[in-house]
């Protein structure tokens, strides 16, 4: 007994002795900086951190003679700690934001007004995004964010090519073919067990199961702002979207839509489908044919072969995908490092170098002859770079460039790859607005979410649909909202 | 004793009623445990859980702990645990059984006093100003002095030592015993079992805790276990994230049973001490 | 040891009057004395005074963020007043959906707490009837467990359970030739849902506290009831549960607190857009009201307002609980 209580205490004094000295070390070596080097902290938002051996922050040190601490943060508690930090005076040196917040820090005067800097101190940076990303960074025509690369396009319809086999059926390649294929896929026992447990389509919660159906129709996308016959236009608004939204209604009035869809988080969704109980659904060609997830669905379902389809054409013609590239990642500076010139300086030289080609290659491949090795110019990947590399893109501030990219380090899936980013697309300008100060885009959106679950499903006739714009439109003050997201895209050049 | 008919009715009323509550307990825990040990393909392959395996694994629980990150989390959460509840216990006795003497001058004044930061809460910006001022930010007292002290649980203290007969004291003084002896030698033996419980709420708390690390420690060796947790639990891919390894259903339940056991398996030592009578018997005889 | 024992003499032969009122003398001379004499208790309090005095008063200015437009590069005091003082509070009392998110918050919120106490008193009860020592031990800790899941992972056990197309309990309801119910989707069932998966997720943990209270009862009071020949149930009744009243009182005071709490995370990670209309509570309209921009101004206002509220029912519970000697001060 008192030998147990003895190995007790002695175990929580070590671990008292450890997370004190933790706690000692860490502080002391932040306000020293690690002799002369500068410490530069880096916020972004995300789950995943940095492993403890981080070979990538060990190279960038010495490139840059700094020492960068990279820190991350999930959630919504992201933006709650981002805006602490700002308040007490100790933001991080750089840091990611959303447009909104963006919009919203900048009129306040934490961020530093990075215009003069563009075409001088940053030009590597200048010259790596296109001139289009960087006006995705402006605020009023000035610059307070950078912004990273955009990069390819992922998602895709993809469908059991071995139901569509055993029942004897083709791709489908119209709106109305596609019900058909939905229809055989709920009714018909696709999977041959003999029992009635299948559906057309799945997918999450937040509609992505029609995704590629407005388009066939002539709509971008129910609240999304494009350029129609050179006027831009708001997707409730457009009346293609009230015929897009019939069609689907029917399918979800006929019983071809797994009903789950309405409570399925994204993993969700996908477990479905893996599962075999639906032979449709709108993913991102990385969750379809990564090895570890094919294994995954291979195993549960030997027979499954999920191939991609391209956006089913309808009456509007040929099927496109709402596709938004100023979704990018923005980076800003609190305005407080404007006194400090040098600490600026290393910042400039961090997003110079991870937008030169020396510094760019290192965050996507790693350490040459470790992590990859040079045929001229091509990069050869070695296992390393899977085993190791898992985490680089944590470091890619800037954005990389995708084609590359993606050419080396998924050679394998190249074809999905390019299949993805070869549909038919329909512009959309929605990353460019920040809504006005009045408009409760909580209460709209619930209202609009609400009833377009009604009318999907079919519990609200589509009759009703202009008077539940109505509403929208000067109840909820959206007719607002779209006035001045309409200023703001035009101001952004997109319209002349 | 004999045992009369009522007995018997209520003895058989008690022991199906308990025996329903173990079972609604235990079957959804069922799903947790067993997902941690079955193969991700067979999880698929039986569409969704599973409750009793065919095949076990425990590739999860080595994966787990073979990363340094959570061995590391577990330490710091120890440490938070066990100091901070330590914190937590002198300051919420020192502080309930003053507020427990009815003849302490000013003692609804403080009681309402404390009540109100428990309805009005100041802010996250504020308060995170104030643990930065005082110089907790980024050390692992972040995690431990701003909850130092629980209205709920120092009122539920007060409660339970108001419940202590006022002889007890009165006599005691008579015999010239100071406050803090009284404390000591008196009051808190007599309060095991409200000790132990208000205990175990502090430790459970500190064990779960989540939002104060994030908000207030931005350094990575002193992330406690239910950060790392979340962080697998959350993970999820995007384009500019298409290359994180994305964790398995069996891992992320394996996370959630290594991060509760430590607190279920200290509940049974508890329990011995919540046996009927055990304080007043003691010193009534 | 000694002193102990000789303090439980002296409780046994119980002194027939408390001693050490003094009559009334001048009024401050014998505040004076009163706080004198309680030094120790002072000396006592003075640490978690101050903790109280940093870390829950020091940054309580903070409230008056909810009358200002807040600027993070301003600060709380330096930032604006709002204009009119009230913009935030008006923005959430005109919202469109203000009646139904208090409605909702309030009913799932009462319910919550009727049911997570009266079921935990009842566990406590009826492990404290428990005869079979093991018995009591398994169903203890195994009621206890449940605490430690997320709420995320109890939605995953709940779909595993009620989804209409794989749910458990939907392929019983069609065997017994029912048709599946989508409990999760319903806004008949929802709140249903909701309050059950909550007394569950709390029953053992929420039973603790009542058996800590049932343990401090005189066990002498039991056997002067079994001579007088009363019943299990008759024990239960005029013994455990008075023997319990103040700490049933005491936390269903401090429920009542945040009665408009209605449990953030839980409902936030339950709720789909078909249950908007009996699931939406005050927290998560804040969030997504702020989640653009993180407007600090509103969730104060919407905070005072909740607190506010919470502080006049403690106030009046306080004082309802004075007939049963239950008050809190």
């Amino acid at each position: 007994m008192s030998r147990l209580k003895l190995a007790v205490l002695a175990s929580l004094a070590a671990s008292a002795v450890m997370a004190t000295s933790c706690a000692g070390d860490q502080s002391t070596a932040k306000r020293e900086g690690d002799g002369e080097r500068i410490t530069l902290t880096v916020h972004r938002p995300t789950e995943e951190s940095p492993p403890d051996n981080d070979i990538l922050k060990r190279e960038i040190d010495k490139a840059l003679g700094i020492d960068l601490r990279l820190v991350t943060t999930g959630g919504t508690e992201y933006e709650t700690q981002l805006s602490a930090s700002l308040a007490a005076g100790d933001p991080p040196d750089l840091f990611s934001i959303s447009r909104p917040m963006l919009r919203k820090l900048a009129s306040q005067g934490l961020l530093l007004d990075l215009t003069e800097y563009m075409d001088n101190e940053l030009t590597t940076y200048t010259q790596f995004v296109s001139p289009e990303t960087r006006t995705r960074g402006k605020i009023d025509g000035r610059d307070y964010a950078l912004a990273s690369k955009s990069g390819y396009f992922y998602p895709a319809y993809w469908i059991r090519k071995d139901w569509l086999d055993n029942l004897g059926l083709e791709v489908p390649r119209t709106v109305d073919e596609l019900f058909e294929v939905a229809r055989a896929f709920t009714k018909d026992d696709p999977d041959g067990n003999g029992k009635n447990d299948t559906y057309g389509l799945t997918g999450d919660r937040g509609f992505s199961a029609f995704m590629p159906l407005w388009g066939a129709f002539g709509s971008g996308g129910p609240g999304n702002f494009y350029l129609k016959d050179g006027e831009i236009v708001n997707g409730y608004v457009d009346p293609a979207t009230k015929d897009a939204l019939a069609f689907i209604q029917k399918l979800n009035k006929q019983g071809v839509v797994d009903p789950d869809w309405v409570t399925n988080e994204f993993m969700t969704a996908h477990e479905r489908a893996w599962q075999g109980r639906a032979g449709i659904l709108y993913f991102s060609w990385s969750e379809m044919t990564k090895p570890e997830f094919v294994d995954q669905y291979k195993k549960a379902n030997p027979e499954a072969e999920w191939i991609q389809m391209a956006p089913p054409s309808g009456p509007a013609g040929e099927g496109a995908l709402p596709r938004d590239r100023g979704a990018v990642t923005l980076w800003a500076i609190p305005r407080a490092l404007e006194k400090d010139e040098a600490k600026l300086q290393k910042v400039f030289d961090l997003i110079n170098f991870v937008s030169s080609q020396e510094g760019n290659r290192l965050v996507m491949y790693g350490l040459e002859g470790r992590h990859y090795t040079l045929d001229g110019q091509r990069v050869v990947p070695t296992d390393k770079l899977a085993e190791e590399g898992n985490y680089f893109w944590l470091y890619q501030l800037t954005g990389r460039d995708d084609e590359d990219y993606l050419a080396t380090k998924f050679a394998a899936q190249q074809e999905y790859i390019d299949f993805a980013n070869n549909q038919p697309f329909i512009e959309i300008y929605n990353s460019l607005v920040t809504p006005p100060e009045d408009y409760n885009a909580g209460d709209a959106s619930r209202f609009i979410e609400e009833q377009f679950a009604r009318f999907v499903s079919g519990a609200r006739p589509l009759s009703e649909y202009d008077e539940f714009l109505d509403t929208l439109l000067n109840k909820f003050g959206y007719a607002d909202y779209i006035e001045s997201a309409k200023e703001q895209i035009r101001a952004a050049g997109i319209q002349q | 004793m004999v045992s009369t008919r009522e007995d018997r009715v209520v003895n058989a009323v008690v022991y199906t009623a308990l025996v329903l509550v173990g079972v609604i307990s235990v079957f959804p825990l069922l799903f947790v445990v067993s997902a941690s040990l079955t193969p991700y393909s067979e999880i698929l392959r039986n569409g969704g859980y599973v409750v009793i395996p065919r095949s076990i694994t425990l590739d999860a629980y080595q994966q787990l702990l073979s990363e340094p990150k959570i061995p590391r989390a577990l330490m710091v959460t120890t440490f938070i645990t066990v100091v901070g509840t330590a914190l937590n216990m002198v300051l919420s006795v020192l502080m309930a059984y003053p507020l427990s003497r009815k003849d302490l001058p000013g003692r609804s004044f403080f009681l309402l006093a404390i009540l109100f930061t428990m309805l009005f809460n100041a802010g996250i910006i504020p308060t995170y100003l104030v643990v930065k001022a005082t110089g907790l930010l980024d050390t692992v007292w972040a995690m431990i002095i701003p909850n130092a002290i629980w209205v709920f649980n120092v009122l539920v203290l007060k409660t339970f030592f108001e419940r202590l007969p006022d002889e007890i004291v009165d006599s005691a003084r008579i015999d010239g015993a100071g406050e803090f002896t009284i404390l000591l030698r008196i009051i808190l033996p007599l309060s095991t079992p409200v000790l132990l419980t208000i205990g175990l709420f502090y430790a459970v708390g500190h064990w779960n805790e989540f939002l104060q690390a994030v908000l207030y420690v931005r350094v990575e060796e002193l992330q406690p276990l239910q950060v790392v947790v979340r962080e697998l639990l959350t993970r999820s891919q995007s384009a500019e994230n298409i290359d994180t390894a994305l964790p398995t259903v069996t891992l992320q339940m394996a996370a959630i049973v290594i991060a509760a056991i430590p607190m279920i398996v200290v509940y049974p030592f508890i329990q011995k001490h919540f046996q009927k009578g055990v304080m007043l018997g003691s010193i009534k005889g | 040891m000694t002193q102990l024992s000789k303090v439980a003499e002296v409780v046994t032969t119980r002194s027939p009057q408390a001693p050490g009122r003094p009559p009334a003398r001048k009024h401050r001379r014998r505040t004076a004395t009163r706080i004198w004499r309680a030094r120790s208790l002072y000396i006592m309090l003075a640490l978690p005074l101050l903790w109280f005095a940093t870390y829950r008063y020091g940054p309580m200015y903070g409230l008056i963020v909810a009358f200002k437009d807040y600027n993070l590069g301003l600060g709380i005091l330096g930032s604006p007043w709002a204009d009119p003082w009230y913009k935030y509070f008006e923005q959430f009392f005109t919202s469109q959906y203000f009646t139904q998110l208090l409605t909702n918050t309030f009913l799932i919120s009462l319910y919550k707490i009727v049911w997570g106490t009266s079921t935990s008193i009842l566990l406590a009860l009826l492990l404290n009837e428990c005869r079979l020592s093991w018995l009591r031990r398994w169903v203890q800790t195994l009621s206890y467990m449940p605490h430690f899941l997320s709420w995320v992972i109890i939605f995953g056990i709940a779909l595993a359970l009620l989804s209409p197309s794989t749910g458990l309990v939907n392929r019983w309801i069609e065997e017994l030739g029912g048709t599946p119910i989508g409990f999760l989707t319903s806004t008949e069932w929802f709140r249903t849902v909701l309050v059950a998966s909550d007394a569950w997720k709390d029953l053992g943990w929420g039973a603790i506290i009542y058996l800590a209270a049932i343990v401090g009862i005189d066990p002498g009071l039991y056997e002067a009831a079994r001579v007088d020949g009363a019943g299990r149930l008759r024990q239960i009744w005029h013994i455990t549960l008075p023997g319990i009243r103040n700490v049933i009182i005491l936390l269903f005071v401090l429920k009542l607190g945040s009665l408009l709490e209605a449990g953030f995370e839980h409902v936030y990670v339950f709720y789909n857009v078909q249950v908007y209309p009996v699931a939406d509570i005050i927290d998560t309209w804040v969030f997504r009201t702020g989640l653009e921009d993180l407007n600090f101004s509103l969730a104060a206002a919407v905070g005072m307002f909740k607190s506010l509220v919470g502080l006049s029912l403690v106030l009046l519970a306080n004082r309802l609980a004075r007939r049963w000697d239950g008050q809190l001060w």
